[in-house]
């Protein structure tokens, strides 16, 4: 008996194999045309998710980072004002970020602290406290939580709890509770005790604080902490590096830059409440008397014209005496040192006689002298004041769109990781499930349509896995021009969402390399499910008998 | 089994004669038996055939429908694995082949023409042939080169660019055969080649399958009704109830072939 000598049943060449089911999908268009579609419009959902929850991504950062000098004076004004609280004090220790930080060396000095090892142990403390208060504490409501710790709340709890007896009773009380502390039980109880061994540490800090706080007080006399930050004057500096209050040049410059703008702003509103401006801005913008408000003004004074406008306005001779008139100092814009403007005499200050008579005639006189002066005095300087109005609305504007987009942000469907919230990520599965089933449905049509030329294909020698490989490949091609024309689409329209969204801000803070991978995963993903859904009918293909080609249907 | 010229233009060279009598045997099958399971039911489709058929010669299979024909046809043509019994290709036992080997099989030493022609619709008429070609190696030139020889073979070599929707069903029918023909089989497995055709154009495939067997020494397996056919064939096999149940030459039968009003009839 012989044997069939099979040199290996030789390999179709790629080039062949690519060929062959190259004509058949175009053979095919309109069936190959679905697939495409399904792919696409998958791959085009995810897409969209992802390209604007990563320009989401990138905005919330963008704005955070814009955001933080604003956070950082106001912790300052919080710090040159008033004693602080534990609650505070946990929440600074927590965030202290390393030995340069400025609130690390203000800590140690305050609270007499000898060593490094104690300070990293009072953050660390202080970072558990933290988590515990968020994870758990203020997860409760309020009738678990009497339950547990009384009437405390905040760092009082655990003040409570450190006491042994209170702590008996709260653990007794939290078996039957059902939220569960973050961590083992014995985590915690060596977090009470390292808490309460730091209390005397933390209320030394406090304590040193405020002693400190008490010549920085003086020295600021009546002017509040904001303003004098605005435009510090080296006395103040040393003041508060005396008594040991830390500030990097960084930190003071962007302070600085925050008072000066949080300074300004408030002068710019300030001139609204003298009815002479108000009038003025009305009749400037055509507008009624009781439309003008503060946004009016800020839109108006952040163009060039209007800053220039009310820069003059307010050096106007009128302006400063009918401010004077409601008690209203000098409004002036940053730091320049404006000549004194003469007063307009006023009738009413002058007796009823003839004597006083004389005398405000003079006194007229004499104002009616000195305004030129004034006004050639005034002249320069006006253009620094409109340019620093300018600057500061535009900055005013500026934060207010920041503040929407923030808005708009927190509202959008991302959060955490790549930014996909449960749902989405599930609508997305569910999309890509779909998908399988579709295209498997598609191709088994497909496959039962062509029992004759798979059957009469094998009659002429090709193998099962011939047979299959085919099959797969024509899914995968179709996969991947659905995914690429998916991919496209799904990333402009994402984008376009996110422009609308957000504004300007898409641009200035684009992702691109972020972007360019997303597409590529998504494109990578279209492929894989095309190929998956093509394995069952193309198995169905591969088992084909070859005397399926006899048969007359 | 001696290696094919590869040069396709040139006639084989006639079948030698057997020197001590006995003709050589292309297939032979022993006990040949095949039971289809439906759920419960089984069919005994054969039910133990016992046959040789020699090489070069043209033989029509017959017997009615269910009378399992068609599974035989299968056997002896690659095509399925019988349940119990030999069968023996080129003395090469079938059922011992693994599906790569039987693929093997079906491209180099089998050729395959069937009722439906079974033409792949998006390829012209020269990518059909070739594509046999391609599963065992010929690519390019070469391929193209013996595609093009097959097609005037069958007198198609203008024909070579149209694509099966533009040609008649005789045509496709020859195309068809110039395919089976590809990698120069030895047997040649018709089922019902003319069953869809007219008689005129049945009669262009007769002389072509003629030509094929007497010229080149393929080995004709037909199933078929059509008389014209029968009336060429050197040996006639009838089954019947899974069984052979009658092998004649064809000198020993007579066919009758009708005509109506002038016009021949089958």
């Amino acid at each position: 008996m012989n044997s069939v000598e099979v040199k290996e049943q030789v390999r179709l060449p790629l080039s062949k194999c690519l060929e062959l089911v190259l004509s058949g999908i175009k053979f095919r268009l309109f069936r190959a045309g679905i697939t495409v579609t399904i792919i696409a419009l998958a791959v085009a959902f995810l897409m969209v998710m992802l390209s604007e929850s990563l320009v989401a991504r990138e905005v919330a950062g963008a704005i955070e980072r814009k955001a933080a000098p604003r956070k950082l004076l106001a912790s300052w004004v919080s710090l040159l004002s008033t004693p602080m609280n534990e609650a505070q004090l946990t929440g600074d220790l927590a965030a202290i970020t390393g030995p340069q930080d400025g609130r690390y060396v203000e800590f140690k000095a305050w609270g007499n602290i000898r060593d490094d090892a104690t300070m990293a142990q009072l953050q660390d403390t202080a970072r558990k406290q933290l988590r515990y208060t968020t994870e758990f504490f203020d997860q409760l409501k309020e009738g678990p939580r009497r339950r547990l710790v009384g009437p405390n709340q905040g760092p009082a709890i655990f003040a409570y709890l450190a006491d042994a007896a209170s702590y008996a009773d709260f653990s007794e009380k939290l078996k039957t509770t059902e939220r569960h502390l973050p961590g083992t039980t014995a985590e915690f109880e060596q977090f009470l005790a390292d808490w309460k061994q730091a209390s005397p540490q933390r209320q030394a800090i406090i304590k040193g604080h405020e002693q400190a706080l008490g010549p920085v007080k003086q020295g600021l006399g009546t002017v509040r902490p904001s303003d004098k930050l605005a435009y510090p004057d080296k006395a103040f500096l040393d003041l508060l590096a005396q008594n040991r209050f830390q500030m990097t040049e960084q930190a003071l410059a962007d302070v600085k830059r925050e008072a000066a703008q949080k300074l300004d702003e408030e002068q710019i509103r300030n001139t609204l409440s003298v009815p002479l401006a108000k009038q003025r801005l009305a009749e400037r913008k055509n507008l009624a008397h009781t439309e003008t408000d503060f946004q009016v003004l800020f839109d108006e004074v952040s163009t060039t014209d209007g800053a220039r406008w009310m820069a003059e306005m307010t050096a106007s001779a009128d302006f400063v005496n009918a401010a004077a008139a409601q008690g209203i100092s000098r409004v002036q814009f940053g730091l320049t040192t404006l000549p004194p403007c003469p007063l307009k005499p006023k009738s009413e200050s002058f007796s009823k006689d003839n004597a006083g008579a004389a005398a405000f005639k003079k006194a007229t006189a004499d104002y009616t002298a000195k305004l030129p002066a004034y006004n050639i005095a005034m002249a320069p300087l006006i253009d620094a004041q409109a340019k620093r109005i300018h600057e500061v609305a535009q900055n005013f504007l500026s934060n207010q769109n920041l503040a929407k987009v923030e808005q708009e942000v927190a509202q959008s469907a991302s959060s955490g990781g790549v930014g996909f919230s449960g749902r989405t990520l599930w609508l997305i599965i569910v999309s890509f499930l779909v998908c399988v089933v579709g295209i498997a449905n598609a191709m088994l049509m497909s496959v039962t349509e062509r029992f004759r030329e798979i059957a009469t294909m094998k009659c002429l020698g090709a193998t099962d896995g011939f047979i299959m490989v085919n099959f797969i490949m024509e899914s995968v091609m179709q996969g991947v021009a659905g995914s690429v024309i998916g991919a496209m689409v799904g990333l402009i329209l994402g984008v376009l969402r996110a422009w609308v969204s957000y504004g300007m801000m898409t641009w200035t803070n684009f992702p691109l390399t972020q972007m360019l991978e997303a597409m590529g995963a998504g494109m990578i993903v279209g492929v894989v499910v095309s190929a998956l859904a093509a394995v069952y009918p193309s198995y169905v293909a591969a088992r084909l008998a070859p005397m399926e080609a006899m048969r007359i249907e | 089994m001696s290696e094919q010229p590869s040069n396709a233009t040139q006639p084989m060279a006639p079948v030698p004669a057997p020197t001590d009598g006995k003709r050589p045997v292309i297939i032979r099958t022993r006990g040949l038996k095949k039971i289809y399971q439906m759920g419960d039911v089984q069919t005994h489709a054969l039910q133990g055939i016992d046959i040789e058929l020699y090489r070069g010669e043209f033989i029509c299979v017959m017997g009615p429908s269910g009378s399992g024909k068609s599974t035989f046809f299968n056997m002896v043509g690659g095509l399925d694995s019988p349940s119990s019994g030999r069968v023996f290709i080129d003395e090469v036992d079938v059922a011992q082949l693994s599906a790569v080997e039987l693929a093997f099989l079906r491209c180099r030493k089998i050729g395959y023409i069937f009722q439906t022609y079974n033409l792949v619709l998006y390829m012209t008429a020269l990518e059909n042939i070739t594509v046999p070609m391609a599963f065992a190696g010929t690519t390019g030139d070469e391929a193209r080169d013996r595609g093009m020889a097959l097609l005037d073979m069958v007198g198609l070599k203008d024909r070579w660019a149209h694509k099966p929707v533009e040609m008649s069903g005789g045509q496709q029918q020859r195309t068809a055969i110039a395919r089976s023909m590809a990698n120069q089989p030895s047997i040649l497995l018709c089922d019902e080649p003319t069953g869809n055709l007219d008689l005129k154009t049945g009669a262009e495939i007769h002389k072509i399958l003629l030509n094929l067997n007497k010229e080149r020494g393929v080995t004709i397996i037909c199933a078929t009704h059509d008389h014209r056919l029968i009336d060429m064939a050197d040996r006639i096999l009838w089954i019947r109830d899974g069984k052979v149940d009658r092998i004649a030459d064809r000198k020993d039968i007579t066919v009758e072939r009708g005509s109506i009003g002038g016009e021949e009839h089958e």
